[in-house]
């Protein structure tokens, strides 16, 4: 056990590389990979777990408000495995493996195609107006295309209020009406 | 603390804890101990024989990405002499069939392995997205999951081959036995925990090569061999009851990791003691597995045969003139659901649909009825 840190004294940080898999990236504003850099110590002055990373994670990275699709009774969701530097962590202790400084830490959603959707949340029709310039190759065709299209957001953008991240609208405008005008 | 050895090698870092023994693996081990283990549960249920033409069902996501990995490592390992097709199912979900679609893509590229799509608007005139449209939300399951057997089926038709095999594991067949338990429905029961399914009235046999791995494993090995598949979540209905059996399936995991396998072997002995043993020629569902679909359908017919029972009671009443303060104890005969279910109190019969020849208990079968309800609402959509 580490001594409490003082007050006055910059944190010491822990660099780690986190990544998410399985579905669990809708949580984490659908990054896959993210490095991030921990307090080496918990608010006991222990040296920071896997326990207190979940805690972290949930407080400060997820995106998503739901909580209990990662951490369920304070404790991880049953049903997602976690892999410290690839191996198992059922083999290091579980929530209790210390950090150490470049830890690969993995977490992998076992569940059906990932965590499921949050059920009683309507998806709003957003209306938008969609301006853009097309070209062509060669001839240098240049034209303005104007359209106005009922958006669906996926259920979990809701959570994102009105800012819908931009892949989902450009992926869903590029298979909904690309093809109709060629 | 010093790094776990390998109990099998004893010479590299264990990385895979297995839950149904506890054994600490190295990568290496790990993945050839799996290997062998399907290799068993194929050989040992005699599921193919030299030169079958077997077609997988592939949705790229893990289960379907593993088993076709396997199934072709085994086939050059053992020389099963198979011709392997990847079969997928074009469901017409935009942002996310689609996308795991180019994941089957790139698998069928990367095994060397033929692909067949078959959509859902070829063989029903009917997108998902269209479904979803006309009738909302709610019960958009039944519909997916009618569909989509029967596509698998002809697709399988169409290249005329006789075996489908999904990517069913361990862990799904426990959440059905659970499902089925919790409904007292013993006769799907017993034939979920059959490895084949289908039997000789229907042309296509399935069956689920996977069904003793469990999901953790599954999710490992496509890890470590570094496998490509995607995971998203359907953007429809999720189905209540099944994610509550599979939540529960993983807390129990969790405090026994073995209780999984538990509970297929005790789905698989209570299926021994099933008296209904007829009832698994009854195609229109399969082998009471499945994924979102055959579970909300199933939860369709259970809903309509609660309120057959509920009619029938009341005219029973009625009839014998009990005494009113008896309070009845829902007692039911051998095929009590069957028999509560029609009128005449005799077991369906399989015969083919009047519509697309398709084998059915119904004088049409469930996607011909679903259609027909589907089509009598398409002038309320305006594309």
């Amino acid at each position: 056990m580490g001594p409490p840190g003082n007050a006055g004294d910059p944190q010491p940080v822990i660099p780690l590389k986190i990544e998410f898999s399985g579905g669990l990236e809708i949580l984490f504003a659908d990054e896959r990979h993210h490095s991030l850099s921990l307090p080496a110590l918990d608010k006991d002055g222990s040296p920071s777990n896997i326990g207190f990373l979940i805690n972290y994670l949930c407080e400060n990275l997820m995106k998503d408000e739901r909580k209990e699709l990662f951490v369920l009774d304070d404790h991880l969701r049953p049903g997602i495995l976690v892999l410290i530097n690839d191996a198992d962590w059922e083999l290091e202790g579980e929530e209790s493996y210390e950090l150490q400084p470049g830890d690969n830490i993995l977490f992998v959603s076992t569940l059906h195609g990932g965590p499921p959707p949050r059920i009683g949340v309507d998806w709003t029709p957003v209306y938008l107006c969609i301006t853009y310039n097309k070209r062509r190759s060669g001839r240098q065709l240049c034209c303005m295309v104007k359209m106005q299209l009922k958006f669906q957001p996926r259920k979990h953008n809701t959570a994102f209020g009105a800012n819908l991240p931009a892949n989902h609208l450009t992926r869903f405008i590029g298979s909904r009406c690309l093809k109709h005008e060629s | 603390m010093p790094p776990t050895l390998c109990v099998g090698c004893h010479e590299q870092r264990a990385v895979v804890k297995r839950p149904k023994n506890h054994q600490k693996l190295c990568r290496e081990c790990f993945l050839s101990i799996f290997e062998d283990e399907i290799h068993h549960t194929i050989t040992s249920s005699k599921l193919f024989y030299p030169g079958e033409r077997v077609a997988i069902g592939a949705s790229g996501g893990k289960d379907s990405t593993v088993l076709a990995s396997v199934l072709k490592t085994l086939n050059e390992r053992h020389g099963y002499k198979l011709d392997l097709v990847l079969l997928s199912v074009d469901e017409g979900i935009k942002g996310y069939r689609d996308d795991s679609l180019e994941t089957v893509k790139r698998n069928a590229t990367q095994y060397e392995m033929p692909l067949k799509i078959v959509g859902y608007d070829e063989l029903y005139g009917w997108t998902m997205d269209q479904v979803v449209e006309t009738i909302g939300k709610k019960g958009n399951c039944t519909y997916c999951g009618v569909f989509r057997r029967q596509a698998l089926d002809r697709g399988a038709k169409k290249l005329d081959i006789k075996h489908v095999v999904t990517g069913h594991n361990a862990d799904d067949v426990a959440e059905t036995v659970l499902m089925n338990l919790l409904r007292g429905d013993l006769a799907r029961l017993s034939r979920s925990t059959n490895i084949v399914t289908g039997d000789s009235l229907s042309d296509v046999k399935r069956s689920k090569p996977l069904k003793y791995a469990y999901e953790k494993e599954i999710v490992l090995y496509a890890h470590h061999k570094k496998l490509d598949y995607f995971s998203t979540e359907c953007i429809y209905s999720p189905e209540a009851f099944r994610g509550t059996a599979r939540s529960l399936i993983k807390s129990l995991e969790k405090v026994r990791p073995s209780a999984i396998l538990d509970i297929v072997r005790s789905g698989e002995d209570m299926g021994e003691l099933t008296p209904d043993k007829v009832q698994a020629s009854c195609a229109c569902d399969d082998g009471g597995m499945g994924s979102c679909g055959s579970g909300a359908q199933k939860e369709a017919a259970l809903k309509r045969d609660s309120q057959m029972k509920k009619l029938e009671t009341e005219i029973k009443l009625n009839k014998l003139e009990e005494p009113s303060d008896v309070v009845k104890l829902p007692i039911r005969g051998k095929n009590g659901k069957q028999m509560t279910g029609s009128t005449t109190g005799a077991l369906p019969s399989l015969g083919k649909c009047i519509k697309c020849g398709y084998m059915s208990s119904q004088s049409m079968c469930q996607a011909c009825t679903l259609l027909e309800t589907l089509n009598k609402n398409r002038a309320d959509i305006a594309i």
